[in-house]
């Protein structure tokens, strides 16, 4: 049976993931920090965010198995970008702050 | 070339997704809520305080079959089949049914299980619970007919799906964007971000919905070479028992009761559920179903399930054992089950289930912006697509969209609340909430064709956010139970019944407060005609 906790891990993963790749697209990281990304800056964002992918995946695949794991990266992926794209242009300054937050939330949670 | 496939594929998309919408957001609402049947059941069945039944010892559990046997003897010797319930631990009562013909009506009884007697009605709050949407889900309650009229359904909605990538040019591009309070761009942006965060969801869910039924869907198989026998079929596929056909040939049955143990010690499991095909034929065949163990193998995805027994009711001999989470019929059927365990949600417990349900709303919410987004094009420029029947059509949609998306949530919480007010112990009670049910789904559509647009719109949201908001205190007004109670006790399906039809009651009321607002702008600005009604 898997915890609540770890669907929140999921969960905050695939959120901090989806941010990533979202402040790599130059009108959404003017829309939150009013800039557009260097470069350098938007490939790190973006190998960022497939990383995070990567983890967020193979943590489902740990947590739920290999059958049902990536079943639920899938669905948590969905939520997570469902949160992401339905507050961005509500609270565009928040999104940094909320994906450091995922971030450190899920750093948290796993390492618990 | 390029310009004239996206084209045709924007006509397929806007036509073949109109003509379905509402009959696939009906089918997407009513199976996302379908996912917390049990839930639902629980909520409407009034279970919360009742006091968790403690589980039936071995010879109690004898002596209940004994008990239905007896007495569905006295009630049908010779039937179509026999059903026995046992008692749960969320329902003490013996549940039995039966079927004289295999036309005639399924009459059910609740017996006492310590005493035999038939359990009077008026004790028991008899609803359909939340199966009610599931099989409006699968079937809108109309049998093979329904189950074919969902599955064309089903293959517009893959038509759609396919369609509608090919017509939305950005996909990457927009894949984080949403822009509201800009009219009909703001429609179209939450149509494609929907369709496209959840499309995994939303391709997965369609198609292992078409395969549930392929039996049904795709029969010449079955016809060319069993004769049209599912069951002959299904037993060569399986290598299980021979079907038996009924003989005609009256015969003493076997006492049922001791034949229990023996498939309990095969399944290696409790015993939930018993029913027999033909009882007093020659051919009467008895089946022992394993309890479900929502914990046993909960992290496998390929067949999950609570093990069965055949016996010879006539003999007693035992014909079949199938073990709990075992497959049988090859790899083809395993395939075929995964997918089936795959829309059922079948695993990964509670939080799985969310997921199913955040994404199922999604896809509904997908279907009604999309419906949505059709007539905020043309309320803003209408042409003549339909020559001079153009204003009258548009009417039509329009009301179709008002009583198919908002009035179908609002008779759905109302199956709720008819639940609470139907006096207890009335004749046919549980068919009688679904008849209000579909009652109420008819007014809303009554009320948007007499209404103006707008007006249908507002006025059903509010009575939709009144139903859901007004939810917790009807319970408390006719069960007396209430939200804190059940959080208190720590009865999460009770409560989060209560607490998800708020939390719609307040999204129906955000979006009744956000219309009537547009509308005032609009009424403001009458020298910019069109212009808030495009912002709807």
């Amino acid at each position: 049976m898997v915890s609540g906790v770890s669907i929140m891990t999921g969960l905050l993963l695939c959120h901090a993931a989806l941010t990533g790749l979202c402040l790599a697209m130059d009108r959404h990281h003017t829309q939150v920090l009013g800039r557009k990304p260097g470069t350098r800056l938007a490939r790190a964002l973006r190998a960022a965010g497939w990383g995070l992918l990567g983890l967020a995946l193979w943590y489902c695949g740990r947590s739920w198995g290999w059958a049902i794991g990536p079943v639920a990266w899938f669905g948590l992926l969905s939520a997570g970008a469902l949160i992401l794209v339905f507050s961005l242009p509500y609270a565009p300054r928040a999104q940094a702050r909320l994906a450091l937050f995922s971030l450190t939330g899920a750093v948290v949670l796993m390492l618990s | 070339m390029k310009a004239g496939f996206r084209q045709s594929m924007a006509w397929l998309h806007t036509w073949g997704g109109l003509w379905f919408t509402w009959i696939l957001f009906a089918i997407f609402l009513t199976g996302t809520l379908g996912v917390f049947d049990d839930a639902i059941s629980h909520w409407m069945r009034d279970k919360g305080r009742a006091e968790a039944e403690a589980p039936l010892s071995a010879e109690a559990r004898a002596e209940a079959v004994r008990t239905a046997q007896a007495f569905l003897a006295g009630e049908a010797p010779r039937a179509d089949f026999w059903s026995i319930g046992l008692p749960a631990e969320d329902d003490p009562a013996l549940r039995v049914s039966w079927r004289e013909h295999d036309d005639g009506p399924v009459q059910r009884r609740r017996l006492d299980p310590a005493s035999g007697e038939v359990m009077p009605a008026s004790l028991t709050r008899e609803t359909e619970g939340g199966h009610h949407f599931v099989h409006m889900h699968f079937e809108f309650h109309a049998g093979t007919a329904g189950i074919w009229v969902v599955g064309i359904a089903t293959l517009a909605m893959l038509v759609a799906l396919v369609s509608g990538i090919v017509v939305h040019k950005k996909i990457f591009t927009d894949f984080f964007t949403f822009r509201p309070g800009k009219g009909q761009r703001s429609w179209l942006d939450g149509h494609n971000a929907l369709g496209v965060l959840t499309l995994p969801f939303l391709f997965m869910i369609t198609y292992t919905g078409l395969t549930i039924f392929w039996a049904t869907y795709m029969p010449a198989g079955i016809v060319a070479r069993y004769d049209g026998s599912r069951e002959a079929f299904f037993s060569a596929l399986t290598e299980g028992p021979a079907p038996r056909p009924e003989q005609h040939v009256a015969a003493d049955m076997v006492p049922m009761a001791p034949l229990l143990a023996v498939a309990e010690q095969a399944l290696a499991r409790e015993a939930a559920f018993v029913s027999v095909s033909h009882p007093g034929d020659r051919s009467a065949a008895m089946r022992v179903f394993g309890r479900f163990d929502p914990d046993a193998d909960s992290d496998r995805l390929v067949g999950r399930s609570s093990g069965r027994v055949q016996f010879d009711a006539v003999t007693g001999e035992l014909l079949d054992v199938q073990r709990p989470n075992t497959t049988r019929g090859g790899q083809v059927l395993a395939v075929q089950r995964t997918m089936n365990a795959l829309h059922f949600v079948r695993f990964g417990g509670e939080p799985m289930k969310w997921l199913y349900f955040i994404s199922g709303m999604a896809g509904s919410a997908m279907l009604a912006t999309g419906a949505i987004l059709f007539m905020v094009k043309r309320r803003r420029r209408s042409g003549d697509e339909f020559g001079s029947a153009t204003p009258r059509v548009l009417q039509i949609i329009e009301a179709l969209n008002v009583a198919g998306i908002v009035g179908l949530g609002l008779s759905c919480v109302a199956y709720l609340w008819i639940n609470r007010l139907l006096p207890l112990g009335i004749e046919e009670r549980a068919a009688w909430e679904i008849r209000l049910f579909f009652a109420v789904w008819l007014l809303t559509l009554v009320h948007a064709s007499l209404r103006p647009p707008m007006r249908a719109w507002r006025e059903q949201l509010a009575a939709a956010a009144l139903l859901c908001l007004g939810l917790p205190l009807v319970n408390v007004l006719s069960t007396g139970d209430h939200l804190f109670a059940a959080l208190s006790r720590g009865d999460g399906e009770s409560a989060g019944v209560e607490l998800t039809s708020l939390a719609f009651g307040i999204v129906f009321a955000l979006a009744w407060v956000r219309l009537g607002a547009r509308l005032r702008a609009g009424a403001a600005g009458r020298q910019a005609p069109g212009h808030a009604v495009e912002g709807l």
